[in-house]
């Protein structure tokens, strides 16, 4: 009986490995161990040893039996492991072609440089006030300290409508509007397209401004040198020179114009800064008096200060450019740099 | 405005070096854009003899000289015919450095040996242009380095602001470097030697009523000679951009550039009546100024007239007839103070501006008329020869009266936010020559000096006090204001959520010139429309602002296809601008552009065109974004757009904007051969409902039903006038109707179509009975066919 079921045994670990698919190892498993299997049969025959024999004999079937169901499991396991493996490797991609997604548009850099200024003043408190942009004389210049025959009005090359009519040359005069209509406490900024008769590698007919103003009781020249700084700080970096300079502005005094150390040479001197180390960022000051009594203020009450900065002039430092008539071009492929 | 810095030093003690002078400037309100060294930019080149001149033996052009340095005698060819044997001239030896590189070498010009060259001042850098080589004067010594008479200088550039015209002299400039340096300024003096005759005698002057002038002085030079200034004052002129003309009136500009004041000389013989009349020129009469130009004159404009006709422009320029010439003996200055206001009218109806003109319109100063005259009398009677005339005409019928000016030490701390303190500021006070005497506790009446004209009340005297105390000198504090964050406005909120819509899908924004040509402009229709057009364009590319965007973007989408970029979506957010009222109306638009395949071109998307419903897509999901709840859309029709491709687009009744495909006419305009779609919203249209607070809307509680119907229906019933057929049926229980499927032709007749709108049934309120659905569904089914001739498919 030991050696049938040893036979038996073999016969059936070498049938299993010659088993390639989980159907045969489970047709062998049937065949041997099924209720009508080949072990299933010894056991049957059982019944005809003597107890003691019995005894002896069961235990090596079912020693045998559990070891060869063992067997079975283990080849099932391991062809259904190596078919899974194999479709997976069917189903491989390539994953270095180029991703599917709508291509996001993007914002003109301008607009991205007026957002980034919109942001740094709005956590100041300043409010966003506009006005138009065909502007009547009045506002841009007269009640801007510039009357007529003012030879400052040559700083600014006028396109007109008419005589009275123009568009504007600074967002200037919205601080009129807006003064003229609220009381301060004011904390305002007024961004917007500005048009100046120039046309060259620097200059465009049309640009864009972002106009500031605070006024209060008690604002200083000192202050406008704290809300600048700040300002300079968080769109060029902490680290960033700042200096102030004397200049002339009709509608301010003190006047300033802001520099900021050259951002392409560091300060040694190069073709953007003209050599001086120092680039022109923005032109700033107190607020005159005589503004103030256009929008009936009382000077002595009040007092104010006022900057204006040049969009396009930021965004070609910033970018590295070094022609502002690109920015009008519209050409696609240079806007989605930005 | 050019100065050199050498003259500057004229008027000085203790300037520092030019380079922290420019800082000075700079920094106190007059940038110097440049510092340029001038002068002798060579070396080896010595003073010589030309001894002996003989033709070339192989060229016809060139000459062969020997030229003797006192040492040493040279052979050198030379190209130039304007020397003689015994002229003095600038040799540059084998081994000298010219500017520009320029190394002498020993060299055979045609077959002759060279041993250096004769330079012209263009060789040697002195001049921009030269006839022929340098000859020195007579008396020069040989053998001497050139580089020696030369000497150097720094020019510098400066922009002087249009309120400080007191800085547009040397004088003026010394005046405002001793203030912000420190250094003692000197004035000069100029003694004329007067002779017998008075000045009476030869002329008179009169200011009519109504002249804009106040202050005319004039003096008398006799028995001069005309002829060319010597040469360091014709260099001295050109280093500052003014060309020689003859001693009297270079001495003229001489004295513009050094003191500031316009002068003018004028021939006396010429003059009528030996008469000077300043007035309001008479409408019709004409002028010929100095530089050719015939000029019609009105009556806003003040002239110098003599006894018959105005023979100068007050303050601009004078007039050919009179001018100074090789043949004039007599000469009349004139050194006057004209009102600015009507100078700068005057120069500029002319279109004629001037030295003169330039500084009169920035304020000169009244003061310094009289001494200008004798500085002018001064130079002419030493390079002219001749008598000064005793005494001057001096015309000053009420004395310039400066008024002191109220100045609060606290009001100048309070504007500043500095402790400047009093004594502080009585010594800028005195650096600026503004004399300040005390008048109460912190309180000063200060009196500027009668040149700064731009010193008229407190506020300009803090200016004073801060730029020469250093503004990087005053702190750097915040204010102190109210806690509150700062408020976006409507306008800049919308713009917000536009732009971040659209750029999000897919589009790229552009910024276009407001400003478009009479052509374009003419695009969009009406023929024949009124628009804001400017009196004085740059070009007729830019000379009317645009009444709409999209001929802009169309632009766009041209210049970018000649680029062989194909895809191109882009929108702009821009005001435009509509004839009418005092100001034009300004409407904010919101246009968009799309042109090119339907997703980007790629290995993985189907290549469809994008058509009319992408268009209509982005317009629905941007109305969306802002908060509108019911758009309508109805047919238009629009100059730019397919007429049977156009919709207009309604919000709260309100007319919204139009959209639609590019009408097929226009395709060459734009070099397209696809179509194009386009869309233009009204910003303020939208801006009535934008941002309204959203409500919450309860979740549906009971379970819905839903029915599909597939009809055939004639193609020219609107599924938007269907849509809403269906909707108003039962609002309370029909949920929703969404279209499924549109399909033409196959089984389909001509003219027909097949849609497929599945219906979903909901009560907020209960559970639907089938038969509550049965009902309703078969009202619909009804009002299909009924309605709309409908025929149902199943
Ligand atoms: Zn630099």
């Amino acid at each position: 009986m030991s050696a049938r079921l040893e036979k038996l045994a073999s016969e059936a670990l070498g049938e299993l490995s010659g088993a390639s698919s989980i159907d045969a190892v489970l047709q062998l498993k049937t065949r041997y161990l099924g209720r009508k299997g080949e072990v299933t049969a010894l056991l049957k025959e059982l019944g005809s040893l003597s107890p003691e024999e019995r005894k002896k004999a069961g235990e090596a079937i079912n020693t045998v039996k559990a070891s060869l169901e063992e067997a079975f499991d283990e080849k099932a396991a391991a062809l259904e492991a190596g078919g899974r493996a194999a479709r997976l490797q069917k189903e491989r991609i390539d994953i270095t072609l180029p991703g599917r997604s709508v291509r996001p548009g993007r914002m003109h850099p301008v607009t991205q440089v007026m957002e980034e200024i919109e942001e740094i003043f709005s956590g100041l408190g300043f409010d966003v006030a506009e006005g138009p942009e065909v502007e009547l004389d009045y506002y841009n210049f007269e009640a801007l300290n510039l009357p007529k025959d003012h030879p400052a009005r040559d700083m600014q090359d006028t396109f007109y409508v008419s005589d009275e009519v123009l568009l504007r040359t600074h967002t200037s005069p919205v601080q009129i509007r807006v003064m003229e209509k609220e009381r301060p406490p004011l904390r305002v900024i007024a961004p917007g397209t500005v048009y100046r008769r120039d046309s060259d590698i620097t200059h465009t007919p049309m640009f864009h401004q972002v106009e500031g103003f605070m006024v209060d009781k008690g604002v200083t020249f000192s202050n406008l040198k704290g809300v600048l700084t700040h300002f300079l700080h968080s769109l060029f970096g902490d680290k960033t020179d700042i200096r102030f300079r004397t200049s002339f502005f009709p509608f301010t005094e003190p006047s300033a114009e802001v520099d900021i150390r050259c951002v392409i040479c560091g300060g040694s001197g190069c073709r953007v800064c003209k050599g001086s180390g120092w680039i022109e960022i923005l032109g700033a000051g107190m607020i005159r008096p005589e503004v103030f009594k256009f929008v009936k203020y009382d000077p002595e009450e009040f007092t104010g200060f006022a900057f204006g900065i040049g969009i396009e002039r930021i965004a070609m430092l910033k970018y590295g450019m070094d022609d502002i008539r690109m920015l009008f071009e519209n050409d696609l492929r240079f806007l989605r740099q930005f | 405005m050019l100065f050199s810095y050498n003259w500057l030093k004229e008027y000085f003690e203790g300037v520092c070096s030019p380079s922290e002078l420019a800082e000075r400037f700079t920094m106190t309100g007059t940038e110097i854009e440049s510092v340029t060294k001038t002068g002798a930019n060579f070396t080896g080149v010595v003073t010589a003899q030309v001894v002996t001149i003989d033709k070339h033996p192989n060229a016809d052009k060139l000459s062969f000289c020997k030229v003797n340095t006192g040492k040493e005698e040279f052979s050198i060819v030379c190209g130039a015919k304007n020397m003689k044997p015994g002229d003095k001239v600038a040799l540059a030896l084998i081994g000298a450095e010219l500017p520009g590189d320029f190394k002498i070498k020993r060299s055979k010009i045609r077959g002759v040996e060279s041993e250096g060259m004769m330079c012209s001042e263009v060789e040697l850098g002195l001049k921009d242009t030269s006839e022929g080589i340098l000859i020195l004067p007579p008396d020069t010594p040989l053998g001497v380095d050139y580089s020696s008479f030369v000497g150097s200088d720094f020019m510098f550039e400066a922009g002087v602001t249009p309120n400080r015209g007191d800085l547009l002299s040397i004088k003026g400039m010394a005046r405002e470097a001793a203030a912000i340096t420190g250094a003692v300024f000197h004035d000069k003096d100029f003694p004329v030697d007067e002779g017998e005759a008075n000045v009476a005698g030869f002329a008179s002057v009169e200011i009519a009523a109504g002249a804009h002038c106040r202050r005319y002085a004039a003096k008398v030079v006799e028995g001069v000679t005309i002829g060319p200034s010597p040469e360091d004052i014709r260099q001295r002129l050109e280093a500052h951009g003014i060309r020689s003309i003859n001693n009297v009136v270079d001495v003229t500009n001489l004295v513009l550039l050094e003191t500031g004041q316009p002068m003018h000389a004028f021939d006396l013989a010429r003059l009528k009546g030996k008469k000077i009349i300043v007035r309001q020129a008479v409408p019709g009469e004409k002028i010929e100024t100095i530089d050719g130009k015939e000029r019609a004159l009105d009556e806003a404009m003040m002239v110098i007239a003599d006894a018959e006709r105005p023979v100068a422009i007050a303050g601009v320029m004078g007039g050919k007839d009179t001018e100074v010439t090789e043949a004039t003996t007599t000469v009349l200055l004139e050194s006057a103070w004209f009102d600015p206001s009507s100078v700068r009218r005057t120069s500029k109806k002319l279109g004629l501006s001037s030295d003169s003109s330039f500084r009169f319109e920035r304020g000169v100063d009244m003061e310094g008329v009289e001494k200008a005259l004798e500085m002018a009398a001064h130079l002419i009677n030493k390079l002219a020869g001749g008598w000064v005339a005793r005494g001057a005409i001096d015309i000053y019928p009420v004395k310039q009266h400066v008024n002191p000016i109220e100045f609060r030490v606290k009001r100048a701390e309070d504007l500043i936010g500095a402790q400047v303190e009093e004594a502080g500021i009585l010594e800028i006070f005195r650096k600026l020559r503004i004399i300040a005497k005390k008048s109460g506790h912190g309180v000063f009446s200060a009196t500027p000096p009668s040149y700064r004209v731009d010193l008229k009340n407190e506020t300009d005297l803090v200016e004073e006090v801060a730029r020469i105390f250093g503004y990087n000198n005053i702190p750097t504090t915040l204010p102190v204001a109210r806690l509150i964050p700062g408020n976006p406005g409507r306008l800049s909120a919308i713009r917000k959520q536009v732009k971040t819509l659209l750029t999000a899908t897919g589009f790229m924004e552009v910024i276009n010139y407001s400003f478009v040509s009479k052509e374009t402009f003419s695009v969009t229709g009406p023929e024949g429309k009124k628009g804001v057009a400017l009196i004085n364009p740059l070009t007729e590319e830019q000379s009317v602002m645009r009444d709409s965007l999209l001929p802009s973007l169309l632009d766009n989408l041209k210049f970018n296809l000649a680029r062989k970029t194909e895809e191109v979506r882009i929108f702009e957010f821009a005001p435009v601008f509509l004839a009418g009222g005092k100001l034009p109306q300004e409407k904010w638009k919101a246009s968009g552009l799309l042109f090119g395949q339907r997703f980007e071109p790629g290995w993985s998307f189907p290549k469809d065109w994008v058509d009319f419903f992408d268009a209509k897509g982005v317009v629905e999901k941007l109305l969306e974004k802002l908060g509108v709840e019911r758009a309508e859309f109805a047919p238009v029709e629009h100059p730019l757009l397919h007429p049977g491709k156009a919709a207009a687009l309604k919000v709260g009744g309100k007319a919204a904007g139009v959209l639609g495909e590019l009408h097929p006419d226009f395709w060459d305009r734009y070099g397209l051969r696809k179509p194009a779609y386009l869309f233009e919203l009204d910003v303020d249209s939208l801006m009535d409902v934008f941002g309204k607070t959203k409500k919450y809307r309860q979740l549906p509680r009971f379970p819905e039903s839903a029915r599909d119907i597939a009809f055939v229906i004639d193609e020219g019933t609107p599924f938007g006038e269907l849509l809403r057929t269906v909707q108003k049926i039962d609002t309370k229980l029909i949920d929703k109707v969404e279209l499924f499927d549109v399909y033409y032709g196959g089984n389909i007749p001509q003219g027909r179509r097949s849609l497929a709108i599945r219906v979903t049934y909901r009560s907020m309120e209960r559970t639907l009975t089938a038969q509550e659905v049965e009902d309703i569904h078969s009202r619909v089914v009804r009002e299909l066919t009924d309605r709309f001739k409908a025929e149902i498919r199943s």
